[in-house]
């Protein structure tokens, strides 16, 4: 097997490995009478992981050693009809390579800190099913070379997010978080269909090489017209402003830190909230070549890192003041994608994930690790920070604390404005039905909707 | 092609027979091993029509051997080209499933005749190659449901719901047919009602025809502002026979096959007041579908926003959007069949649907709870599921030429999923409000897995399902 046979193999690993994962635990969880042993569930998901990070430093070699810009494995189509063709076509170039080596790394070691953490957690194998599925989503959106295979990846972390969050499903806290998260994700997704469509439309090709084909990553650029480029940058805009839980639609994301601690260091600390900010990246070039997009993109990331500065200085748990660090640094990365600073926007993610994903998996561990630093330090606490709050007046400093305590109440203003009329419209509607069914269906005295037949189920008898 | 011995006429006689057969079975074992054996015959027998459908060079048609018919003419009366194979089988699937995979009650009987005798009709509304059968079992779908249950003693009354669904559909098709006989009697003569060839020959329409028709698709597809009665079937009706209604789409395969054969292009701008009702039913489904507190409404709900999205695809004239349309005909028949059996095994195990008396299942039924979820997601074309592929084929199809509507098609999508996930989390998840005694029995869990294996099978290796559909949409004489 030749060298390029070979890469095209380990591409295909990649987001196969941890895939094959969550299906051996599914299996084993659905299909074998007894559970199977942490042991090998652990173990069956650190192999995929590992298989991950060893094929994604294969990749970012073979990449450096090759001369082309960027690794392709074309198996198009997966399905056609008429003219319209869905690709199958994987790329790695710089960006993906970077990405694909950080994301790999960090999911390995999530794994391998989550064996000790969920130890005899009854949702031990659930928790190792999900990460994996988790990787596989997040491996397939870094290696995607079309808009539509990303978009598939993309519905697979978001969907794996979801469930993470409401991982302790038997309180009803968790559950209000992941569906949050859910309503939001659902919501600006359309943005990224409608535009992976509208993309397809004007460019004629749903590949990224194709579509900023003059150039390839960082120095793509899109050759579209002004208002299609404006109007598919917005629509992924929004997309990415779901994932990375940017201003205003970010109030899923402390709510996210219901979930356990490795799942948050991994998904809300670092790497899913950066599939928002890798999806931008991706499109950089249609942002180049559209003011009002990159514009909208600036001001949403400084009301971002804005926000999230003054309400995490705020919060009284360590988890929460880390999310909102993070959202910080995810809306300047918005910013230096807005000013086209595309090597500064990749650095600066790779750092803010490298970062936030240790402290988050020390945050556990926050008040042992600050008596280690005091008892370093010879007892004496030296007193940082708090020079942002020194810039207000005494006055305006309790106001604005009151005002960050509520979040600046965003997410009251959008239920308010959105989800409210909405769902007055639905109760409205839904009386309406109920009168148009009590005309059809008559109930019979001391009998319910039910069919008493349908209860004598012999099998449970 | 035409088969040398009446195959197809036999295939759609069988259910038929089967419901006389279970009628006068001597016991609930009985009636279930004929329901299962003649459920399984009709599956593999339709299997063996459509790979013979694609065998033959750009999918043609089978046809039983013709028959003398008197002055009309010596011709086949039953045979199957590519798209109505794919949809019989995908409701023989439906169908098996729902017969060997429901819960089981002490006297089924009553049951496993509904459902044959449903299966039964639907074969041959899809099998016709007469407009007067095809019209006569379209018009007599709802009949078995409405004659058998739900049982007479017990549950709502809900005689004057299906009296009304039966003559909202019947009335307006049998009217159409008598005008569409009355206005080419004369220069078709007796090829009047041969499906086959009337779409070649010079024929007249009426606009009164078309009002009728599209007022029968209407009320079948529980498109906005005739949809109500699918919501009150699928929450008080028996939800055997319903599912097999759903997956069917009676409505649509009217559409395609009489509708645009006798008002060909945009069948005479049917297609833009459907695509209105079709926009309309998509949203309104999605957004009351997020408050339901019944999983059998809410089933009902889903299916007239689903119902909505595949006609704005079938209306859209683009290639990739009537595949997508028919791709998500059979998916969404699929999913929703999975779907239907774990909410009903949630009825069997709890005694009840209402959400807010549900929680915390998964304690006690795992199994039960992926199965839902797995349905869930399918259900509103997660990537994976062969709705997925539906879905990415119709908003394509739709979004190139209409944007608005495409991105109110991903609105309601998205207001589906939401609805799905929310009764996931409130039924399943969450504090334990009530136990379920057993999960998922082996029979149940072989026949949801077969189901999941179909859907997602197909959905990551689509390009046999997608070919097959390219054939079907080549019939649709758009």
């Amino acid at each position: 097997m030749s060298f390029v046979d070979l890469t095209a193999q380990v591409m295909i690993a990649v987001p196969l490995a941890p895939l094959l994962a969550f299906v051996v635990v599914a299996l084993a969880e659905l299909g074998l009478p007894t559970p199977a042993s942490e042991r090998v569930v652990a173990r069956s998901v650190r192999l995929g992981a590992a298989v991950a990070l060893v094929g994604s430093v294969w990749l970012a070699i073979a990449l450096a050693r090759s001369p082309a810009t960027e690794l392709v494995l074309d198996r198009s189509p997966w399905f056609e009809v008429g003219h319209y063709k869905f690709a199958a076509r994987l790329t790695v170039d710089s960006l993906s390579a970077i990405m694909l080596v950080l994301a790999s790394t960090l999911t390995l070691i999530g794994v391998r800190f989550s064996v000790s953490y969920m130890h005899r957690d009854p949702g031990f194998r659930r928790f190792f099913a999900l990460i994996a599925l988790f990787e596989a989503g997040l491996m397939l959106l870094l290696e995607a070379g079309t808009i539509d295979l990303l978009f598939i990846g993309w519905e697979i972390v978001g969907l794996t997010s979801t469930f993470l969050i409401a991982f302790f499903h038997g309180r009803d806290a968790p559950l209000a978080a992941g569906l949050r998260a859910f309503v939001t994700y659902r919501s600006c997704d359309v943005g990224l269909l409608a535009g992976a469509v509208l993309l397809h439309h004007y460019a004629h090709t749903s590949a990224f090489d194709g579509a900023f084909g003059a150039g390839h990553w960082p120095v793509g650029t899109a050759h579209l017209e002004p208002h299609a480029a404006t109007l598919i940058a917005l629509l992924f805009m929004l997309a990415a402003m779901g994932k990375a839980g940017a201003f205003p639609v970010g109030g899923w994301l402390p709510r996210a830190m219901e979930g356990p601690t490795p799942s948050s260091a991994l998904f809300y600390g670092g790497l899913s909230v950066s599939a928002g900010a890798y999806l931008l990246l991706r499109v950089a070039p249609l942002f180049a070549e559209s003011m009002v997009a990159r514009v909208a993109l600036g001001l949403v990331g400084v009301a971002t890192a804005v926000h999230a500065t003054i309400v995490g200085r705020v919060q009284t748990d360590a988890k929460t003041q880390l999310t909102y660090a993070s959202a910080t640094q995810i809306g300047l990365v918005f910013v230096w994608i807005a000013l086209d600073l595309r090597w500064l926007a990749i650095f600066h993610l790779f750092g803010h994930i490298s970062l936030r994903t240790f402290q988050l998996l020390r945050a556990p561990a926050i008040l042992a690790d600050r008596h280690h630093r005091l008892g370093a330090l010879g007892g004496a606490h030296v007193e940082t920070g708090r020079h942002l709050e020194r810039m207000f007046p005494a006055r305006l400093r309790l106001r604005l604390y009151a005002l960050a305590r509520a979040g600046f109440d965003i997410d009251s203003l959008l239920d308010l404005l959105l989800v409210a009329p909405l769902l007055s419209v639905a109760h409205r509607a839904a009386r309406f039905e109920r009168a148009v069914t009590a005309m059809l269906v008559r109930p019979r005295t001391g009998r319910g909707s039910i069919s008493s037949s349908q209860l004598d189920d012999e099998d449970l008898a | 092609m035409n088969y040398p011995f009446s195959l197809i006429f036999i295939i759609v006689a069988l259910p038929l027979l089967g419901a006389a057969l279970v009628k006068r079975s001597s016991g609930p074992d009985h009636a279930r091993q004929i329901g299962g054996v003649i459920a399984g015959a009709v599956l593999l027998a339709l299997a063996y029509v459509l790979l013979d459908v694609v065998a033959q060079d750009g999918g043609g048609r089978v046809e039983d051997p013709a028959l003398a018919l008197g002055w009309f003419g010596v011709r086949p009366l039953f045979g199957f080209d590519a798209l109505s194979a794919v949809l019989a089988l995908t409701n023989a699937i439906t169908a098996f499933a729902v017969i060997v995979g429901a819960p089981r009650s002490r006297d089924e009987r009553p049951r496993i005749t509904t459902l044959l005798a449903t299966e039964g009709l639907i074969l041959t509304m899809l099998a016709s190659l007469d407009l007067v059968i095809l019209a006569l079992a379209f018009a007599c779908l709802v009949s078995p449901a409405g004659a058998h249950g739900p049982s007479r003693r017990e549950g709502p009354d809900t005689t004057r719901l299906y009296r009304a669904v039966f003559i909202a559909g019947a009335l307006p098709l049998a009217a159409a047919v008598g005008l569409i006989s009355f206005a080419n009697l004369g220069s078709l003569g007796p090829d009047v009602f041969d499906l086959r060839v009337i779409s070649m020959l010079p024929h007249r329409g009426a606009s009164v025809v078309l009002g009728l028709l599209m007022l029968t698709v209407l009320v079948r597809m529980a498109l906005l502002p005739l949809h109500s009665w699918l919501p009150a079937m699928t929450q008080h009706g028996p939800l055997g026979p319903t599912v097999l209604l759903v997956a069917s789409q009676s409505g649509a395969y009217l559409f395609v096959r009489v509708a645009f054969v006798f008002f060909p292009g945009d069948a005479g701008g049917l297609t833009t007041w459907l695509t209105l009702g079709g926009v309309a039913s998509a949203l309104y489904g999605g957004v009351i579908s997020l408050i339901q507190d019944d999983l059998r409404r809410l089933i009902g709900w889903l299916s007239v926003s689903q119902a909505g999205l595949m006609i704005i695809g079938l209306c859209s004239l683009e290639s990739d959007g009537v595949a997508g349309a028919v791709v998500y005909w059979t998916s969404y028949g699929t999913a929703v069949t999975g779907l239907a059996l774990t909410v009903w095994a949630v009825q069997a195990r709890t005694g009840t649907t209402t959400i807010a008396q549900l929680g915390g299942l998964v304690e006690s039924c795992p199994r039960l709870t992926v199965a839902f979820a797995a349905f869930a997601v399918a259900s509103v074309g997660f990537p994976g599921s062969l709705g997925f592929v539906g879905e990415d084929l119709l908003i394509h199809g739709v979004l190139d030429s209409h944007p608005l509507l495409g991105v109110l098609m991903l609105v309601a999508t998205a207001l589906n999923g939401i609805a799905l996930i929310r009764a996931l989390f409130r039924v399943f998840l969450g504090p334990v409000k009530i136990a379920a005694p057993a999960d998922l029995r082996a029979r149940e869990l072989w026949v949801v897995a077969g189901l999941a294996a179909v859907v997602f099978g197909l959905g990551l290796w689509p390009r046999l399902a997608v070919d097959v559909v390219g054939l079907a949409r080549l019939c649709i004489h758009v």
